[in-house]
């Protein structure tokens, strides 16, 4: 067990995860939101009924001179300067029409549609672009109001096609939405509609462009946060388009995001094109595991099938958008799956067979094999419960020999504030200055990415990488490519370090590839050197972060799931794969006996004599940590295939068969064992920060080598058992793949 | 015979279907997008000559370092004016490249202003005003007079590459309707010119298109003899004396 | 009786009677029905059913006449669609000139109904048990274990 999480464990009390009411607050000010609602109350005059800002929102108001106050219907409201009008309307409880106005992107204030009536303003004023100005009075609800955005929504609908039968935007169309309360019966137009040729962009995004109404938020979005300026508005008047001009493909890994900014059906999804109605669907609010960022998801499914992946706004982590691979892996879920337990006869084949059976054959093999020979992997996308279930049992068989891939054999699991992201995600926006150590951000995390892209944008911020090529959206210094470069910047001999040192909140960022290395600990300690040289870790600002690369990594970490010896592979004759696929296994005994436990048919199951089918994060429910520390929970949306088992499930019969039955029979009693070992696992949706800094860190002799950084991630679009399953993924790599 | 009945039917829906779809005119010369060509592709090199070089390093002189994409319509003026009056996509590829922004920005730019012309048009792109005074005073007959007399259409280039007619919006000559314009693209942007020719009659403009086709450049201005640039055929009738100073109130009085 | 008698005599009269015997010869002299002597014989459709038209003498309305192919088991679900609106006088058209307007991409084969028969149609729903097309309704592809590389 970990030193800081036993000091955590001293420190905190710790909350038991019973709420079912999730508050995603960036703020902790803002958490009490009965105070903040009450005092908005307070000054509505007691003759208009009450109103609630629009959809929860609470306005922060953080420098109190620079607070005006206008007037909204008639309400008083407070706002700090530089809102817009829109903005003042939100926060009254008005709710204005919009389309092409984003909080996430600039204005653009071309549609029209916000158009509100204010006191002394000859016309009426597009409210999402109007700075709001002390005393203004603004109407919403008069007929002047009312009548232009009845004039705009009907300009809107001439050249929009009649076509929301065949629309996959249909149901969850802002357009169709909106003119349900704005738009005519019928139409005054009598010509011919115009018609635009449909763009490709590429195997994710389906394009219709006749039904586009030039709001131009996917062009925002690809320059602003994709970092990709392919998309354009092409054209004037009528003839107006969005396009690419020359044939090109959105290269973005963000670029799924545009169907859900596009607000009505020009941009849909083209694996989901015709697939199921919206509201056929059952959302489930849940966690991706496909990278260590744990974007927050809602997995929309309709029976026994996930039918698409949307985002869910949580400003710490992924803001409101998901990376290409999180929204788009969801049919490997169905391919290559797993459904019975099989052992491999005498002749090499797999033979269907009962648990019962499988169980037996386990456990009896496993009671034949000396202790320290049975080693115990956990995959990339386990969870929490699992992998505690996992390690009890080997610790109750008498082995200690449990690792999670992706750690490497010897990882440093002592101090938490080694192996996660010490500044947060969202944290990163305060950096100026960032130092990427053996890390390619935009395809190990794509959503970490598009926060330093978003930092790098607003404060100019410098970056300097060290690492094999690669390709960022955002300017950088290639300052080498081994870890000679890292002593160079300890020294204060390179060029670089000046940057780092004038930065008032410099950030460094260290990949999880690192951890494979032989020399990890030197890199890890000029790490240090840095951090200390430059005034990384203050009391108020901690910088040195580590990037990790699978879900499954800091639950594992915080678990203690450290092999006893680092050369268990090469002695193993019992291993226990559950769900590992990337673990390297050329080098096991050729007599050992594999069990793999998992979900898909990978790399894993090649090697095993039996295979134990597992559920994927899909169908059970299970504790995530993602790369900065927060714990998430995913939840069941579909049942699981076949025969299979959760996980911990598998496990807890496995020790039963065995004779070594663990102590917990359900998810209640496991959650409880974890609270012994790693109580902040427990503490959903909040980030737990590492109590003790990197500087406790034993001094090392090693020296760094000139073995250069390699690349961690081959190809951003296959990284686990689910993408590899996934034809969608594979049409990406073979066409986008950078 | 079923099938001959059938086969008609068919054929009225599609009659009935093809009339309406040609309801929207097109100013611009080129669609909104870009359909490769052998001579026009992004991958041909293009290059600003040496002498255009240094103008477009003027040209850059004018806007602060930070904001050198406000050259963006400067410079495609000067690609255009190099490439014999159109733009292809590899010239607005090196524009971007100039003023560092991404091609697609200066796509943006070059879709939208119908004065850059994104296909061929001849060394002579004779642009008439179609706007009401100019339409009022004729100015469809001298369109037809002259496309009669190249035997093309709109928008369309003479077979030596010498012509083009196009159409364009009111040039602010409405006192010496009806005119049109020349764009002399014959000898790169050295000897460009974009001269008005106002007071025409479609005999007079196609006496100035046979004068380009022999090399000539026939006068600009008014075509008509009796008259001084925008000034009264006849000379002034009215305003003849020195125009009387503004009415100002007295300044030392105010004191 | 008279009129089929009467027709003979006027077949004889038209074709002499060395053409009346040969006509016969060729339909059989067992098959041929008494009362299709004098009609023409309008087509033939695929299974063989001949389609008989007799103006003139005959009483309207029952000038248009089917001789089936099974000469024991017959039924009118025999006809097929082409044929049947002629023969019901609801078009001029013959069943050959309407076959031109079938469908070529989804147009079905007829098929007699077979009630009664032990091979009634029944209507099954797309995921029923007895349904030949039977849905599947596994929503995923399992692993296929191969052999040992």
């Amino acid at each position: 067990m970990g030193l800081g999480l036993l000091a955590s464990r001293a420190l905190r009390s710790s909350r038991i995860i019973r709420n079912s009411t999730r508050t995603i607050v960036s703020t902790p000010e803002l958490k009490n939101a009965d105070a903040a609602a009450a005092a908005a109350a307070a000054d509505a005059p007691s003759d208009l009924p009450k109103r609630n800002p629009v959809g929860g929102a609470r306005v922060h108001l953080p420098n109190p001179e620079d607070v005006i106050e206008v007037f909204v219907d008639g309400y008083p409201v407070k706002i700090p300067k530089g809102m817009t009008v829109l903005q003042a309307c939100e926060i009254a409880g008005v709710d204005i029409p919009r389309f092409c106005y984003h909080s996430r992107l600039s204005i653009a204030g071309n549609c029209r549609m916000c158009l509100v009536e204010v006191e002394k303003s000859p016309k009426p004023v597009a409210s999402c672009a109007m700075p709001a100005l002390p005393g203004m009075k603004i109407k919403t609800d008069t007929p002047i109001a009312k009548k232009a955005r009845e004039g705009v929504m009907e300009f809107l609908l001439m050249n929009h096609p009649l076509d929301c039968p065949i629309c996959d935007q249909g149901g969850e169309c802002d357009l169709q939405d909106q003119s349900m309360a704005f738009g005519s019966d019928r139409g005054r137009f009598t010509e011919m509609k115009r018609s635009v040729v449909d763009k490709n962009l590429g195997p994710l995004v389906k394009t219709v462009m006749t039904r586009c109404i030039q709001c131009t938020r996917c062009v925002r979005f690809a320059s602003e946060v994709a970092g990709v300026e392919d998309l354009g508005m092409l054209g004037r008047g009528s003839g107006e388009e969005i396009g690419t001009y020359v044939e090109k493909l959105m290269t973005s890994e963000l670029s799924g995001n545009v169907i859900d900014i596009c607000p009505v059906g020009a941009l849909t999804s083209k694996p989901f094109a015709f697939k199921a109605r919206n509201w056929e669907l059952k959302g489930t609010e849940s966690i991706d595991v496909t990278d260590a960022v744990g974007s927050n998801i809602r997995i929309d499914s309709r029976g026994p099938e996930v039918m698409r992946v949307v985002p869910r706004l949580n400003e710490d982590i992924n803001e409101e958008w998901i990376s290409d691979k999180t929204r788009f892996f969801y049919d490997g879920l169905k391919r290559q799956r797993l459904n019975d337990p099989m052992i491999r006869g005498a002749d090499g084949r797999f033979q269907a067979v009962s648990w019962r059976d499988a169980l037996a054959i386990v456990a009896e093999v496993m009671h034949q094999i000396k202790p320290e020979e049975i080693v115990g992997v956990a995959g990339k996308l386990s969870d929490a419960e699992s992998m505690m279930a996992l390690k009890d049992l080997l610790n109750k068989m008498g082995s200690n020999n449990i690792f999670c891939e992706g750690n490497g054999m010897r990882p440093n699991a002592d101090l938490r504030s080694g192996y996660i992201m010490n500044t947060s995600i969202s944290g990163l926006e305060k950096a100026d200055a960032f130092l990427l150590v053996g890390t390619q951000p935009r395809v190990e995390a794509a959503m970490v990415n598009a926060r330093i892209r978003k930092t790098v944008k607003a404060t100019n911020a410098k970056v300097g990488y060290v690492g094999p090529a690669t390709d960022f959206n955002y300017d950088h210094e290639h300052l080498g490519t081994d870890p000679q470069t890292l002593v160079e910047i300890a020294k204060g001999s390179h060029p670089f370090s000046s940057a780092l040192k004038n930065a008032k909140n410099p950030v460094i960022i260290v990949g999880a590839g690192v951890f494979d290395r032989d020399d990890k600990d030197a890199v890890f300690a000029a790490v240090d050197t840095i951090a200390k040289n430059n005034n990384v870790v203050r009391p108020d600002w901690n910088g040195l972060n580590v990037l990790l690369l699978n879900a499954a990594q800091a639950a594992a970490l915080d678990l203690g799931l450290v092999p006893e010896s680092d050369k268990c592979i090469e002695s193993a004759k019992f291993v226990y794969l559950m769900g590992a696929d990337d673990v390297n296994l050329d080098k096991l005994p050729d007599d050992a006996f594999v069990v793999y436990q998992g979900h898909h048919g990978d790399r894993g199951v090649y090697r095993a004599n039996v295979i134990l089918p597992a559920s994927a994060f899909t169908e059970k429910e299970g504790i995530y940590e993602n790369t900065e520390g927060c714990a998430q929970i995913t939840l069941p949306a579909v049942p699981t295939v076949g025969d299979a088992r959760d996980d911990w499930k598998i496990v807890r019969a496995l020790s039963e068969v065995a004779g070594v039955g663990l102590p917990y029979d359900s998810l209640g009693a496991i959650r409880s064992r974890i609270k012994t070992v790693a109580p902040n696992l427990l503490e959903v949706d909040e980030r737990q920060p590492a109590t003790f800094s990197t500087s406790l860190r034993p001094e090392v002799s090693q020296k760094v080598s000139a073995t250069p950084f390699t690349p961690t991630v081959e190809n951003f679009y296959m990284t686990d058992a689910i993408t590899r399953a996934s034809k969608i993924m594979a049409q990406c790599s073979a066409l986008l793949k950078k | 015979m079923f099938g001959r009945l059938a086969a008609q039917r068919l054929n009225e829906i599609r009659t009935a279907i093809r009339r309406t779809t040609q309801a929207s005119r097109s100013f611009s010369t080129a669609l909104n997008y870009h359909i490769d060509t052998p001579d026009n592709k992004p991958d041909l090199p293009w290059e600003f000559n040496n002498a255009n070089k240094e103008k477009v390093k003027e040209i850059l002189s004018f806007y602060p370092s930070n904001y050198k994409q406000s050259a963006v319509i400067p410079l495609l003026d000067l690609a255009q004016q190099q490439n014999g009056g159109w733009l292809p996509v590899s010239a607005m590829n090196a524009v971007a490249k100039v003023i560092e922004v991404a091609p697609i920005r200066v796509y943006e730019v070059a879709t939208f202003y119908t004065m850059f012309n994104r296909t061929k048009v001849g060394k002579y792109h004779l642009l008439v005003c179609g706007t009401t005074p100019c339409m009022i005073r004729g100015s469809r007959g001298i369109e037809e007079a002259i496309l009669k007399h190249l035997g093309v259409k709109r928008n369309e280039v003479t077979k030596d590459g010498l012509f083009s007619v196009g159409e364009m919006e009111c040039m602010g000559c409405c006192v010496n309707a009806p005119m049109m314009t020349v764009a002399d693209y014959s000898n790169g942007s050295e000897g460009y010119a974009y001269n008005y020719y106002e007071d025409l009659t479609p005999k007079k403009a196609v006496e100035i298109v046979e004068a380009f086709r022999k090399g000539e450049k026939p006068p600009r201005g008014t075509q008509n003899p009796g008259r001084v640039n925008c000034g009264p055929e006849g000379g002034n009738t009215t305003l003849l004396g020195e125009p009387k100073a503004p009415p100002c109130r007295d300044l030392d009085a105010a004191e | 009786m008279a009129s089929v008698v009467r027709s003979i005599f006027q077949s004889i009269k038209e074709k002499g009677i060395g053409n009346f015997l040969k006509e016969l010869k060729q339909e059989g002299y067992v098959q041929t029905k008494i009362h299709n002597i004098g009609a023409t014989l309008v087509g033939v459709d695929k299974f063989g059913n001949k389609y008989y038209e007799k103006l003139g003498d005959t009483q309207y309305g029952r000038h248009r006449w089917v001789e089936y192919a099974q000469k024991n088991r017959y039924n009118a679900s025999q006809v097929p669609a082409e044929w049947h609106g002629w023969l019901h006088h609801v078009t001029d058209h013959t069943g050959d000139e309407l076959l031109l307007l079938k469908p070529k991409r989804y147009g079905l084969e007829h098929k007699e109904n077979f009630s009664g028969e032990g091979d009634a149609y029944i209507y099954h729903s797309k995921g029923h048990t007895l349904n030949p097309g039977q849905r599947d309704w596994t929503r995923y592809q399992t692993w296929q274990p191969t052999k040992k590389e």
